[in-house]
């Protein structure tokens, strides 16, 4: 039976336009996008901003979730905000806090279309076209994905991690005790090699 | 490697408009980079899964432990008030309870004290032994009834049953009872003795005690006397509602 849910958040949208982002908050994108360990500071920080956490749990468990789902949620929304600002793709100029909270609720009103039919109301439309549509743990290429690269040995996991990260050769060098930065170059690229060889042997198309 | 760096530069935008223009019009003639290309897209895409999956878990195993605003203080308010009103009816009906249960000690009176309080010369005793009753003042009571004029009153026995009702209501049944067995052996007093002391069962809920004196009392020839017997123990079935009076 399909059912409609009623989108509750207009008035959180609305915010969402007029906040404009804080510098503290610009700091943070600033952080993330040059990577390294400045992203993993930024993103430390965000994923301790208990007023977004909460709000989060608030609206995912007033919609018929779970304090799990919420968490879910929580923790996909940083997922798509981090990708986003790492591949150049975030244009939200709103406060990072109100991405954070309408994207985890879109991301839950879509589980919850998929899992049980619910339709979009005319607001989740608008929402969909300028978000994400699916959270990516809920999408089954990124699994397959994901299944292919857990075929890597540790080491090359690790370099090719810390490398589309935004750590520099030198730095990968350091953090896995490799002999020189240019021997580090030269494992990532045997690595990718590797990882591009699994790909085409499971003859995945492009999205 | 040149090529590789060259295809992921490309994929992550880090070509200038120039270079970005050159590797395209490369890309729709080269059927190789083209497959390079998609194969260098989904390793990066795969990289991504699992940049994400690491971030998951240290968002998991962050010390955050946040809880949902509390959304209940309204309930709480409202039972609050139920409580509140809950405790005040009960306090209510325990004070009428109690009220009544007062009022029943008071209203009962074997002996109607005005309607011997204006005769005879001892006129002045009589009212204050009363008003001594009124007051639950049994020092005085009984300084009056051994005085000269008390002393010699015809109607002794009724100040004696109101000092005993006066010991009753005060708690002191044992100092009631004792007056009541004395006035049993007088025959003027011996049928309010017997009421009163009816009554005074009833009211201390000495059930077995009761029954035997109401049937030994039922059995009595007097019509007003049976009267008075019957209504007392008509009363007494409307416990608790009623009081046995």
């Amino acid at each position: 039976m399909a059912f409609r849910v009623t989108y509750p958040t207009g008035r959180d949208m609305t915010a969402m336009k007029d906040v404009k982002i804080s510098q503290d908050e610009a700091n943070l994108l600033a952080m993330i996008r040059s990577g390294g360990g400045a992203r993993e500071r930024a993103l430390r920080v965000i994923m301790q901003w208990k007023d977004v956490k909460a709000q989060i749990i608030h609206k995912i468990i007033t919609n018929s979730g779970q304090r799990a789902d919420a968490e879910d949620m929580h923790a996909e929304a940083i997922v798509l905000l981090d990708r986003k600002v790492r591949g150049g793709d975030f244009a939200h100029t709103g406060s990072i806090k109100s991405y954070l909270t309408s994207t985890a609720y879109f991301l839950w009103c879509n589980r919850r279309r998929k899992e049980s039919r619910v339709q979009y109301t005319e607001d989740m439309v608008k929402l969909e076209a300028s978000q994400v549509a699916t959270a990516p743990a809920d999408d089954p290429k990124e699994q397959q994905l994901f299944q292919l690269f857990s075929q890597l040995g540790q080491s090359c996991q690790e370099i090719l991690k810390l490398w589309m990260t935004g750590f520099n050769h030198e730095e990968v060098a350091d953090q896995l005790l490799i002999s020189s930065p240019e021997m580090a170059k030269k494992k990532k690229y045997l690595c990718m090699k590797e990882l591009k060889s699994l790909v085409a042997k499971a003859g995945l198309k492009t999205a | 490697m040149k090529d590789t760096d060259h295809i992921i530069a490309y994929l992550q935008h880090r070509l200038s408009t120039a270079e970005t223009d050159a590797f395209e019009r490369k890309l729709q003639s080269d059927h190789h980079l083209r497959d390079q290309v998609h194969e260098t897209r989904l390793a990066l895409k795969a990289i991504d899964s699992a940049i994400a999956q690491d971030l998951r878990t240290k968002i998991r195993s962050a010390d955050s432990q946040v809880s949902a605003p509390k959304r209940n203080k309204k309930s709480i308010v409202f039972l609050g008030i139920g409580l509140l009103i809950l405790l005040m009816s009960a306090y209510l009906a325990y004070s009428q309870y109690q009220s009544v249960k007062a009022a029943g000690y008071r209203e009962y009176a074997m002996v109607d004290p005005d309607s011997f309080a204006t005769r005879g010369t001892v006129q002045e005793d009589v009212k204050a032994f009363i008003t001594a009753f009124k007051l639950g003042d049994l020092g005085t009571m009984q300084e009056l009834l051994e005085t000269g004029n008390l002393a010699q009153y015809d109607r002794r026995t009724d100040l004696q049953l109101l000092k005993a009702q006066a010991h009753w209501q005060q708690g002191d049944y044992q100092a009631a009872e004792h007056i009541y067995e004395v006035l049993e052996d007088l025959p003027l007093a011996k049928d309010k003795a017997a009421l009163q002391q009816l009554y005074y069962l009833s009211k201390t809920r000495q059930e077995e005690a009761y029954e035997s004196l109401y049937d030994q009392l039922s059995k009595k020839d007097d019509y007003i006397f049976l009267q008075e017997v019957q209504d007392l123990h008509k009363h007494r079935s409307g416990w608790p509602s009623r009081m046995w009076y």
